[in-house]
């Protein structure tokens, strides 16, 4: 069956390509940007990671950048609604999480406003949308409105469609994409697994298939590179232990505590992944802000030892004199003394800084493994910055930081533990999936689609049956 | 491209200035020092792609560099590629005939740019896109201003007859890697064929310094000798400019050199640029002024690019060839520039005195007696103390009758020109506006006291022997019959009967003041202007009336116009 190539896509008006886990799209975005010679493309796509990933493409083709612009929807979306606050009705202008949904609405007044259309037209001759499955039904009535405007062709798979969320429901595409995109032939070839393990691309193919349909997977035979443990908590840890040398390597949970717990455990051989948003750096640098005195120090050590082994158990002495109102804490104690110091000073001074000197100190305990040295070290960043007076609050500091990190990207370390939410899109060589009963068709397509050399799937049942996912 | 309002503070003598709406043909007049090629310059400045122009302390108001200068223009119908998203596009404002600027474009606007320019203590001027949602705005540089295509022909006419830097010739060239390499050329040529050190002169002076040099201890590396210096051929691309045949066009006169750099100014404007002209009639003959204006308007009103442009004048064939929809009045009091436009109901008027709008205040005569009478005051008055009319700026208009002079009195007093109505008094009441609303807006009006025309005035006040050759004036220019019929009909009696010996009847027949009645009503009512209703005839009357001075000044006819000599020496 033949694909759709670069050309035929950049000459729609308005077209919808489907296309596997790992089989070009990228490409396929880049190509008919390339093919594009007058005027500029704006490429949009969902996450920072993404724009990256774009851009990266893009440059390896060769194509000239004044010939697109990528940027977030979301970013692309704030954009224009903050340059016309009052038309557009935009009320957020730092936006966390749930808020960014009410940055769309606006942006498309803007949009739909003769303002924002002749913006467009003088900015951009056609418009691509990369991942269209994770577009919400708001972000989808944003795109029709640009694409009332230019040219619009979208990519996107259905079945990696994980982002649902209760409050801000996916576009579906029968209903709300097939009636307004063309369809134009699927991207089906495993580009991704050619370099690594073609059979468990081809494999991957089948699985596609059954999960779509609602067929069970029988993991009793398997091809070259995939194996299969039962479910039990030796069996994750030894999977992670014993995972190859070489390469890269992500460990794939349902939930973020589980995660970090499974981090944990592995003593800091695996690294846990932070979710973009560093809603857990938000809230503990509110919670240092909003403490004082020797709840602040509290604070402190607690958060320690969530990001680190060790620190619960070592340091449980000083904890309790100060849970017990205690101020000279540092007196009478045979070890970490120095520690105890630092905490006293956070509770008897205003500054974060001496949250910082605390938490240098705290690393000296002995034999301890950070996992959690995302959070961790944009916690002291954060700390840094905010003393250069930038901003008002720890948390406005923090958000910036993860903002910037979140635009900057971050490498993942070669052994990763995280969500799928997280690492959707990311490319590994060795995946695996500590339990794959508790995710959903889509999940457990994109868990299993991230390692193009080998797969290890841990599960209570050898035969996985999903339901049939909404598309 | 079109400018849409302008907003000037503290930038040389305009301390203040809004101008809100600009039309596509604009003429700024104003008396002198009224501050209207400050805003063409202010206009210049923010427009223009020049970036290193000098300010010093001296372009602050009042010299004062604290008094940071702000001149923001907000410009419509934008090129295209300044809207861009990565350009302006975010930072555009809305526009409409009706509200001004929005800040936030409303649908229907037009979507335009605020330009402002910023010059502060520090004396570095900074262009940047502003509007109320950032303050701060956000830079243009000087490739994107040379978007909004301006030009000014100002005084300097030859620069924009050779390429230089800043000509319009060289904005419309778009390609100078061929002019470039060709300059190199002939320099290297220029060098290679002179043969300075050929010329003896030459080279024992060159002899005689190396000698100098050495003397004090600096040696040549080979030997000091003339030659052409390369900086001999200076400016660039300023050494190109235009002939005809062999003559460079500077050598043209004045008018034929602004004609062409107008000519140029106008294949700009062809592509939707603005103009601005100094002077738009300087070294031009009427009929060309007529001509310019006429194909400059043209060329600013091309369906395809609507261009702008915004000239100065001190030309009354200007102002009466444009029509009052395109002049704007500038005017300075205390710093404030103001700029108003002109009601379309002064058409008339301006069309028939159009000078009037030149003046720094206006003496409107009802007739061309007054008229006539005011010209000779004016050179008895220049004679004593040395000021005209003109110095004092008074422009003196015809105001064709009643009730026209009062109603134009009073519309040009409303544009601001402190006026004068010098008028009779025998139709007063038929003044429209009325003499107590003239009074009201501000106006002087000067009238005989009792219902009499000026002729009748002059016949009342004036010393006998006065009389007497103002009616032997009359009689040389129109014959005894013309003169004393009417005058003998008026005393009802025949010219056979009495005669025509002034003198005679005063002794004899009637009293003077008869006598002086019958003149003034005959004069009053001659027809067809037969008597004094000329200017000519009204100037020698003022003659008559400036010998009899003497014996004038305690009657109404001296009073009134020592009135009217107080209120133009004020």
């Amino acid at each position: 069956m033949h694909e759709t190539t670069p050309q035929i896509f950049a000459s729609k008006e308005r077209a919808v390509v489907i296309a596997a886990a790992g089989c070009g799209k990228t490409h396929l975005i880049a190509e008919a940007v390339g093919c594009q010679k007058d005027g500029r493309q704006l490429i949009l796509t969902h996450t920072h990671a993404g724009v990256r990933s774009l851009r990266d493409k893009l440059k390896l083709l060769g194509v000239s950048s004044r010939l697109f612009c990528v940027d977030t929807i979301a970013g692309f979306a704030l954009k224009y609604a903050i340059s016309f606050p009052k038309t557009s009705g935009l009320s957020m202008f730092m936006p966390v999480s749930s808020e960014w949904n009410e940055v769309y609405e606006p942006a498309t007044r803007i949009i739909s406003h003769s303002i924002g259309k002749h913006i467009l037209r003088s900015s951009y001759s056609g418009l691509y949308v990369d991942e269209y499955q994770d577009c919400t039904l708001i972000q989808h009535e944003l795109i029709k409105k640009i694409a009332d405007v230019l040219p619009c062709r979208i990519v996107g798979d259905p079945l990696q469609g994980i982002f649902d969320f209760e409050d801000s429901p996916l576009v579906n595409w029968s209903k709300d994409i097939l009636p307004y995109f063309e369809r134009l032939p699927d991207l089906c070839i495993p580009y991704r697994w050619k370099n690594g393990n073609n059979a468990l691309g081809d494999w991957l193919l089948d699985i596609r298939n059954s999960l779509a349909s609602g067929k069970p997977i029988d993991l009793r035979k398997l091809p070259n590179g995939v194996q299969y443990f039962s479910l039990s908590e030796k069996s994750q840890t030894d999977a992670c232990y014993h995972c190859p040398k070489v390469g890269t390597v992500v460990a794939i949970h349902k939930m973020p505590d589980q995660a970090h717990f499974v981090a944990r455990k592995l003593n800091g051989t695996f690294i846990s992944m932070e979710e973009i948003e560093g809603k857990d750096l938000l809230s503990w640098s509110e919670k240092f802000e909003q403490s004082s005195s020797n709840e602040r120090s509290i604070a402190v050590i607690d958060f320690a030892s969530k990001c680190m082994t060790r620190v619960s158990t070592e340091l449980t002495t000083i904890k309790k004199k100060l849970m017990k109102g205690k101020k000279n804490i540092a007196l009478g104690l045979s070890k970490y003394a120095s520690i105890a110091g630092g905490l006293e000073e956070v509770a008897n001074s205003n500054e974060f800084t001496t949250i910082l000197k605390s938490m240098v100190l705290i690393e000296q305990v002995p034999k301890r493994v950070i996992f959690r040295s995302e959070l961790w070290n944009d916690m002291k960043r954060t700390i840094k910055e905010y003393g250069t007076g930038a901003y008002s609050t720890l948390r406005e500091t923090a958000w910036k930081v993860r903002d910037r990190g979140r635009i900057l990207g971050r490498k993942p370390s070669n052994r990763t533990v995280s969500r799928t939410l997280l690492i959707k899109g990311l490319e590994f060589d060795h995946a695996i999936v500590l339990d794959a009963g508790q995710l959903s068709a889509k999940e457990l397509y994109v868990a299993m689609t991230r390692g193009s050399k080998s797969l290890t799937i841990i599960s209570s049942s050898n035969i996985l049956k999903k339901e049939v996912p909404v598309q | 491209m079109k400018i849409r309002s302008v907003k000037i503070s503290n930038f040389r003598g305009i301390r203040e200035m809004e101008w809100p709406i600009l039309g596509t043909v604009n003429c700024l007049i104003g008396p002198r020092d009224s501050t209207k090629t400050t805003v063409l310059d202010a206009i210049e400045y923010t427009l223009s792609s020049r970036w290193n122009i000098p300010f010093d302390d001296s372009d602050f108001y009042l010299s004062e560099p604290n008094n940071t200068i702000e001149i923001i223009v907000t410009l419509g119908q934008i090129p295209e590629e300044l809207m861009r998203e990565e350009k302006f596009g975010l930072h555009a404002r809305g526009w409409n005939q009706k509200d001004g600027i929005n800040d936030e474009p409303k649908e229907g606007d037009e979507h335009v740019l605020s330009v402002r320019l910023r010059v502060d203590s520090t004396l570095e001027p900074q262009w940047t896109i502003v509007n109320d949602r950032n303050k701060d705005g956000v830079k243009i540089s000087y490739k994107d201003r040379e978007l909004f295509g301006l030009t000014r022909l100002g005084q300097e006419v030859d620069k924009h007859l050779s390429w230089m830097r800043g000509s319009i010739l060289s904005q419309l060239t778009s390609n100078r890697r061929d002019a470039s390499a060709m300059l190199s050329r002939v320099l290297r040529a220029a060098r290679d064929i002179a043969e300075f050190d050929k010329i003896d002169d030459l080279r024992n002076i060159a002899q005689k310094t190396k000698d100098a040099a050495s003397h004090l201890g600096v040696k040549p590396s080979t030997d000091y000798k003339p030659a052409f210096d390369s900086r001999g051929i200076t400016g660039g691309f300023g050494a190109i400019s235009i002939h005809d045949g062999k003559i460079p066009l500077r050598l043209l006169g004045l008018g034929s050199r602004r004609l062409i750099a107008l000519g140029l100014q106008m294949s700009c404007a062809e592509r939707g640029s603005i103009l601005l002209i100094d002077e738009v009639e300087n070294a031009l003959e009427p009929y060309a002024i007529i001509h310019l204006l006429h194909i400059l308007q043209q060329s600013v009103n091309q369906p395809t690019a609507e261009g702008q442009v915004i000239m100065t004048s001190h030309s009354s064939i200007v102002i009466a060839e444009l029509g009052v929809d395109k002049l704007k009045i500038v005017r300075s009091v205390n710093g404030k520039t103001e700029v108003s436009a002109v009601n379309s109901d002064l058409q008339a008027t301006v069309r028939s005195v159009p000078e009037s709008l030149l003046g720094r205040k206006i003496l409107v005569c009802e007739g061309k007696t007054e008229y006539g009478i005011c010209r000779s005051l004016d050179k008895l008055w220049t004679q004593q103390n040395g000021k005209s009319l003109a110095y004092m700026g008074v422009a003196l208009v015809e105001g064709g009758g009643v009730p026209k002079s009062s109603q134009r009195a009073s519309q040009l007093s409303s544009l601001g020109y402190p006026s004068c109505l010098f008028i009779d008094s025998d139709k007063l009441n038929e003044s429209k506006p009325s003499i107590d609303n003239l009074d009201a807006a501000g106006i002087k009006v000067i009238h005989w006291d009792d219902s009499v025309s000026t002729e009748q005035r002059i016949a009342m006040d004036l010393s006998w022997n006065a009389i007497k050759d103002v009616v032997s004036l009359l009689v040389e220019w129109q014959g005894e019959e013309s003169i004393f019929d009417p005058i003998c009909s008026k005393l009802g009696r025949k010219r056979s009967d009495i005669g025509t010996n002034l003198d005679d009847w005063k002794n004899r027949i009637f009293n003077e003041n008869q006598i002086r009645d019958a003149i003034g009503l005959a004069a009053k009512e001659a027809k067809d202007n037969k008597w004094f209703k000329r200017i000519d005839f009204g100037e020698e009357l003022g003659n008559i009336i400036i010998k009899d001075w003497n014996q004038i000044s305690g009657e109404d006819l001296g009073l009134r116009l020592l009135e009217l000599k107080s209120w133009i020496y004020a």
